[in-house]
């Protein structure tokens, strides 16, 4: 049965990707303390290195064009923290000291709707629904608070780690890379390096093309918040930009926080709802027309039925990570079970013929 | 004190590995990098480890999916189209350099005929240095097609020479 199945190239190209996952998930357990900087040096790398390479062209020296890089980050970066993140700390302040008034409306609408549907369709309905979700929403806050400690501990850690990894990244990828391929047998060196390519290929594109995706929705959504009168426009804009990140659900959950903030105000404002839903709609039209067929159309192969399921199944295990991590595993996953059973049924053909007497053995 | 300070020295300036050296000069002399500085060869040889191969052992099958070319540090290799020799390479012959224009299967098998230790330029380290110096790779990609022109130059000439021996 063993035999069977290694002999067949899906069987062993399916056990060859199973254990390769296996050391995936092995590596992500054993790093879990630094996984976060360690992803965000990678996707940090896979941005920057164009711009090293830019400046190798110059013919500037590979440490220097790598500092030159890493310093233009951190001065964005700490503009960005500069000016961003104080903005962004008001209106989540702002936003916290309105969670009560929300989860009353809330509990208001709730209570309201429930009575209508039990008016209506004559079943029986718990509305006291709304007055526990009004109280969950108290202790998430109170919880909110305590878990931002340990946030800030891991942020600390990530500013000092996230530049490091970058730079080493930046500077011996290649040797890296080199090394690791070298540990396979002489008979896959050649297919591991193709698959290797094709997949870092495809990911580093794909990174490149996300990040670049958010930016523009985060900015196109900011702008219409602001302009529409929403008082936490840069929040909900930096929201919606990385919501953007999840195809298909991320803009529909874009459209609740921004939604609910409405209901701060103590009143239902249909107009603001129907300004920020038309926020929402701009900047996926946008994306959809502009961005995407320049940008992502070449990077993800897959069908977007696969995409849905994908996204849907990952977070529903992985929860917000696992809808991010779906596209980028789902076509790194396709990329290397095609590369190995093409390879590998070239590969057994020939071992079956070389059961026969090879060329070196019948002339002797 | 005085050993530290001198292994501090002789780290800043120490000298660069003679087999580097070697493999540089070895892929110098090889019409594909004609005319280019060896520092630009340092940087695609410095990182890539060199393979062993055992004798009578296949390096590619006809068919295989091809990633790039590789030079002989040392050994021998029989290029064979089935029971066909095509060619016997030694050290400093390179090889498989369809690959490194061409997502194409392996048009022979290359099999070490004894202990071969080789070093292989491929296809994605090509891309890599044509993003980071493009005139050199560009360089690379004339005088490869400099070297594939040859090629066929030779494979018309012995088609030619077989179509007359048939008529004879």
């Amino acid at each position: 049965m063993i035999q069977r199945i290694l002999n067949n190239p899906i069987g062993r190209a399916l056990i060859i990707y199973l254990i390769m996952l296996f050391v995936l998930i092995l590596f992500v357990v054993l790093l879990q303390p630094v996984l976060f900087p360690l992803v965000a040096s990678f996707i940090l790398f896979s941005i920057l290195d164009p711009f090293k390479n830019r400046l190798l062209r110059q013919g500037m020296n590979s440490t220097a064009a790598i500092l030159v890089v890493l310093l233009g980050v951190i001065t964005f970066g700490i503009l960005c923290l500069a000016l961003g993140v104080p903005l962004m700390l008001d209106q989540w302040e702002w936003l916290q000291s309105r969670l009560p008034v929300i989860a009353a409306q809330i509990a208001k609408l709730m209570d309201m709707f429930g009575g209508s549907l039990v008016h209506m369709s004559g079943m029986q309905m718990d509305t006291s629904l709304g007055d526990r979700w009004q109280a969950d929403v108290k202790n998430w806050s109170a919880d909110a608070v305590v878990s931002s400690a340990g946030i800030m501990m891991t942020s600390a850690m990530s500013l000092v780690l996230i530049p490091l990894i970058t730079f080493f990244l930046l500077r011996d990828y290649r040797k890296m890379r080199n090394t690791l391929i070298d540990w396979l047998p002489n008979s896959a060196y050649e297919l591991g390096w193709l698959i290797y390519f094709r997949v870092a290929k495809r990911l580093q594109r794909y990174i490149r093309s996300v990040a670049l995706q958010s930016c523009i929705v985060a900015v196109v959504t900011t702008t219409g918040f602001y302009l529409i009168g929403l008082d936490t426009s840069v929040l909900f804009g930096s929201l919606a930009g990385l919501l953007n990140l999840i195809p298909y659900i991320g803009p529909l959950l874009s459209l609740v926080p921004p939604m609910l903030a409405t209901l701060g105000t103590g009143s239902l404002d249909i107009f603001m709802m129907l300004s920020i839903l038309l926020v929402i709609m701009s900047a996926q039209i946008i994306d959809n027309v502009i961005v995407i067929p320049n940008l992502i159309a070449h990077t993800v192969d897959l069908h977007p039925m696969l995409v849905l399921l994908g996204v849907v199944v990952f977070g529903y295990l992985f929860g917000f990570v696992g809808m991010l991590i779906a596209i980028p595993l789902l076509t790194s996953s396709k990329i290397i079970l095609t590369g190995l059973i093409n390879g590998l049924r070239k590969k057994l053909t020939e071992d079956v013929l070389y059961i026969l007497p090879k060329p070196e053995e019948n002339q002797a | 004190m005085t050993k530290r300070a001198s292994s501090l020295w002789s780290n800043l300036f120490r000298k660069r590995n003679p087999i580097t050296d070697h493999i540089i000069d070895m892929w110098s002399t090889t019409p594909l990098f004609r005319d280019i500085p060896k520092r630009e060869i340092l940087q695609l040889v410095r990182d890539m480890p060199p393979r062993n191969y055992a004798p009578n052992e296949y390096i590619f099958h006809s068919g295989d999916q091809g990633a790039g070319a590789a030079i002989i540090l040392s050994g021998k290799v029989h290029i064979r189209s089935g029971e066909v020799l095509l060619a016997e390479l030694k050290e400093g012959d390179f090889f498989g350099e369809i690959a490194l224009v061409l997502d194409v299967p392996r048009t022979a098998d290359a099999i070490a005929v004894e202990d071969t230790e080789l070093l292989f330029f491929l296809r994605p380290e090509l891309e890599d240095w044509l993003s980071r110096s493009p005139y050199f790779a560009g360089r690379l990609g004339s005088n490869l097609a400099y070297v594939l022109a040859q090629r066929l130059i030779q494979a018309n000439k012995s088609l030619e020479q077989a179509g007359q021996s048939s008529q004879i």
